[in-house]
């Protein structure tokens, strides 16, 4: 299942009445151990309601505070929307999730608070669009869109990131995504999925996700390979060192 | 969606204004006519700034050469787009007959400095350009009387 | 002492590097059409460039991350995608007016048609691009650009000149041969041409090039403070020029070579020479910048690796983005659109989308996990909003107004 189909999807309630659409995905990270990462990321709350700019630009956290304008006319948008945890999910179709909860039923904190069973993420704030490096300082791509894998014992939990453009195609959505998407499947002829990093290799996520693997490593390299190999490697001066030869 | 229905709509609006439009009316015409004397006046000037200057020493021959081509260019241009408008009624055809022949005038002088300025002929310039102030002079009143 | 050198030099880079190619056409042309009325403009548009591109500095030394990393993560894929395409064609453009503005000095200098220049000029940038070391390049040309402060010395030469220019700075609306919609036309070219928004990518990329740390935002702020205001007088000597030479004759500012003909006038040869190194060099680096932008925008949206602080090979998709723009915008030059034209295109278009820039930096710039503890004083935030709706309005008036105004004809 993949994050970008879960956002943007419509709600409907137990009644049928559309509630709205996905802003976010809530994780909190309390499943079986991931490499060095810790605790693999489960699927904790659908947060509904429009993850527009107000959430984006970090008004859901009470430190954000400036210029003052917008952090009061946006900041009130943030707050209170209503969430569903997985229990509470009907079915999953495309496009559309049914609850089996009413709307006034469902639970609408404040904003995200910390738990005490394990830390809470906000994926569209602190893990989609995050820069990827690995260990030694390369940049190796952005966290294009995120995949889950659907458990027996519990909540759906993130196992993969998926990167690059076929990622990025669905993201985007609609014409122009679908035309990325195919520009990308000509130029990679054979590859059906988007390429993907498995959380295992995650060595830890501030405001970017350090990897464990070496960018040569990673199917997103090919492009990048590509371009090296058969143009700029071509060009005389291609290998003279900076000032820095590594990040 | 509605992102892209308002380019489309920007993109009618502003492929309808890049059409020109016609002149039908007297005031329109007439107001071509003033930009095409403002036009004029203002290589004319420039010729004659430059003129000084190359004559003065204060310039090299290609500088003097490529600014003056400039001129002649912006001239012979404004001239040409004027001179291809139908004047929309007979009462127009007076402030043709009036403009067109100082505007080629104009740019008759513009081609001889341009020549000499390519010669590097840089001294003689003034001279050849002079006739280019009584025109301007002529032209600006144009534009007064009926801009 | 070395600091206080280190200071210095990146005040009189930032002074000389003001200048490009869009500032020239801006300021001559809006000089010789209504004088010294829209000065104002100027000074309201250096004080916007100061503010966003201190900030935008500030945000790439406190996070290491420049700006399109940053604006990716803030407005999500789909609209950071919108902003790059739009800030990408418009920086393409920026790209071709700089170096059609390189290939017409060169004819101005040897009488040679600009066109054969191009592919040359476009050539001799990317090689520049390729071998020189970041610092070394933005010092080399970002000094020469110092050569034109001869238009102020022929500003001050120029009779009517400096008194005059003065007085009728202090006079607002258009002259009576004039419209309203053209003023404000022209303002907002004047605007676009001294915000342009390529400076804040190349600014804040080259933050993290040349690895600067918390004790470098004094360098950051200098160079700011003192030299772009500098610049912008730069900018206000050509407009003054042209107001006292042209404006009185009811010439109209429509070719390079008219823009040098106050200092040949005033100033001679020797004047001459200077003026046209000094406008080569400005739009050098100007051009160097824009095609650098091209990459850092690119490669900062899909997480690539970037820079010319790495060897060229690791950063490979970074720099076939910048040779394709460069191809690119040696066609449309080549297509033979005049060179000034693409040149007001490209301001104009510029100030429409500086709200696209300025919006995520300022809100950024507030974050304490990327700023640490340097985020924006209260007093800064009024001002940079007080802007920001400043430019809002500016966006939406640009396009009625080039329509209306037929493009300021």
């Amino acid at each position: 299942m993949r994050l970008a189909d879960l956002i943007g999807s419509v709600v409907v309630d137990a009644d049928g009445a559309e509630i709205g659409d996905v802003g976010d995905l809530w994780l909190i990270q309390d499943g079986p151990p991931m490499g060095v990462f810790g605790a693999a990321l489960r699927f904790d709350k659908l947060v509904i309601g429009r993850f527009g700019l107000a959430s984006r630009a970090g008004y859901e956290r009470p430190d954000v505070k400036g210029p003052v304008i917008l952090a009061r006319l946006l900041g009130r948008r943030t707050k209170h929307r209503p969430v569903a945890s997985w229990s509470d999910i009907a079915a999953i179709e495309e496009g559309r999730i049914r609850l089996r909860l009413r709307n006034g039923d469902l639970e609408r904190p404040r904003s995200l608070e910390q738990p005490a069973t394990g830390r809470r993420w906000s994926a569209g704030l602190e893990l989609l669009d995050r820069q990827l490096v690995d260990p030694d300082g390369w940049m190796a791509g952005k966290v294009d869109d995120l995949l889950l894998e659907l458990r027996d014992d519990g909540p759906p939990v993130v196992t993969e990131i998926l990167a690059g453009p076929g990622a990025l195609a669905r993201r985007i959505g609609g014409r122009l995504g679908a035309w990325i998407a195919s520009v990308h499947a000509r130029l990679h002829p054979g590859a059906g999925d988007p390429a993907t990093i498995s959380f295992g290799i995650v060595g830890k996520i501030d405001d970017h996700v350090t990897l464990i693997v070496s960018r040569k490593d990673l199917a997103t390299f090919e492009a990048e390979a590509w371009a090296r190999d058969h143009v700029i490697a071509k060009i005389p001066g291609s290998s003279d060192p900076e000032t820095h030869s590594s990040p | 969606m509605r992102l892209r229905s308002a380019l489309q709509i920007v993109a009618l609006v502003i492929l309808a204004a890049a059409c020109v439009a016609p002149t039908r009316t007297e005031a329109a015409y007439q107001a071509k006519a003033v930009d095409t004397a403002e036009a004029v006046v203002s290589a004319a000037r420039t010729v004659l700034l430059i003129g000084r200057v190359a004559a003065a020493d204060r310039s090299f021959g290609p500088s003097v050469a490529v600014t003056v081509a400039d001129a002649e260019t912006d001239a012979a241009s404004a001239r040409d787009a004027f001179a291809s408008i139908q004047p929309p009624a007979p009462s127009s055809d007076a402030i043709r007959q009036d403009l067109l022949p100082e505007v080629q005038r104009a740019v008759d002088v513009i081609e001889l400095v341009r020549i000499a300025a390519r010669r590097d002929q840089l001294g003689r310039l003034p001279a050849i350009a002079s006739p280019l102030e009584p025109i301007a002079g002529w032209l600006e009143r144009f534009a007064t009387r009926y801009g | 002492m070395k600091k206080v050198f280190e200071i210095f030099l990146g005040i009189l880079t930032a002074f000389g590097g003001f200048v490009d190619i869009g500032d020239l056409v801006a300021n001559s042309e809006t000089g010789a059409r209504f004088g010294m009325r829209l000065a104002w403009v100027v000074v309201v548009g250096v004080v916007g460039i100061v503010i966003f591109a201190e900030m935008s500095g500030r945000v790439a030394t406190m996070s290491k991350r420049p700006v399109f990393d940053v604006i990716r993560e803030r407005l999500g894929a789909r609209l950071a995608l919108v902003n790059l395409a739009a800030s990408f064609f418009i920086n393409l453009l920026t790209v071709a007016a700089e170096i059609g503005g390189l290939a017409l000095v060169i004819e101005l200098v040897t009488g040679i048609n600009y066109l054969l220049w191009v592919p040359l000029v476009a050539i001799a940038v990317w090689i520049v691009l390729w071998k020189v070391r970041f610092s070394i390049m933005e010092k080399v040309f970002g000094l020469s650009g110092l050569a034109l402060i001869v238009t102020a010395l022929a500003l001050w030469r120029l009779d009517p000149g400096f008194v005059d220019a003065l007085a009728s700075a202090r006079r607002f609306g258009p002259t009576s041969a004039e419209s309203w919609a053209t003023y404000a036309f022209f303002a907002i070219a004047l605007l676009g041409a001294a915000m342009t928004p390529y400076e804040v990518f190349f600014f804040s990329s080259g933050a993290v090039e040349e690895q600067w740390t918390r004790k470098d935002l004094i360098l950051n702020r200098a160079n700011v403070y003192i030299g772009f205001p500098l610049g912008g007088l730069l900018s206000l000597a050509i407009m003054g020029c042209s107001a006292a030479l042209f404006l009185p004759r009811g010439v109209s500012v429509e070719h390079l070579s008219q823009v040098t003909l106050p200092v040949s006038a005033t100033l001679g040869k020797v004047g001459l020479v200077f003026m046209l190194y000094g406008i080569f060099a400005a739009i050098f680096s100007a051009a160097l910048e824009t095609a650098l932008s091209a990459g850092y925008t690119v490669a900062q949206f899909f997480g690539w690796q970037w820079g010319k602080f790495v060897r060229s090979r690791e950063a490979a998709r970074f720099h076939l983005v910048i040779l394709l723009s460069l191809c690119v915008a040696v066609l449309i030059v080549l297509s033979t659109l005049d060179p000034i034209a693409v040149t007001e295109y490209s301001i104009v278009l510029s100030a429409a989308a500086l709200p696209l820039t300025y919006i995520p930096i300022l809100i950024v710039a507030n974050d304490p996990a990327y700023m640490k503890d340097k985020t924006n004083s209260m007093f800064l935030n009024a001002i940079a909003f007080g802007f920001l709706v400043l430019l809002v309005i500016v966006s939406i008036a640009t396009i009625p107004l080039m329509i209306w105004t037929k493009g300021g004809a």
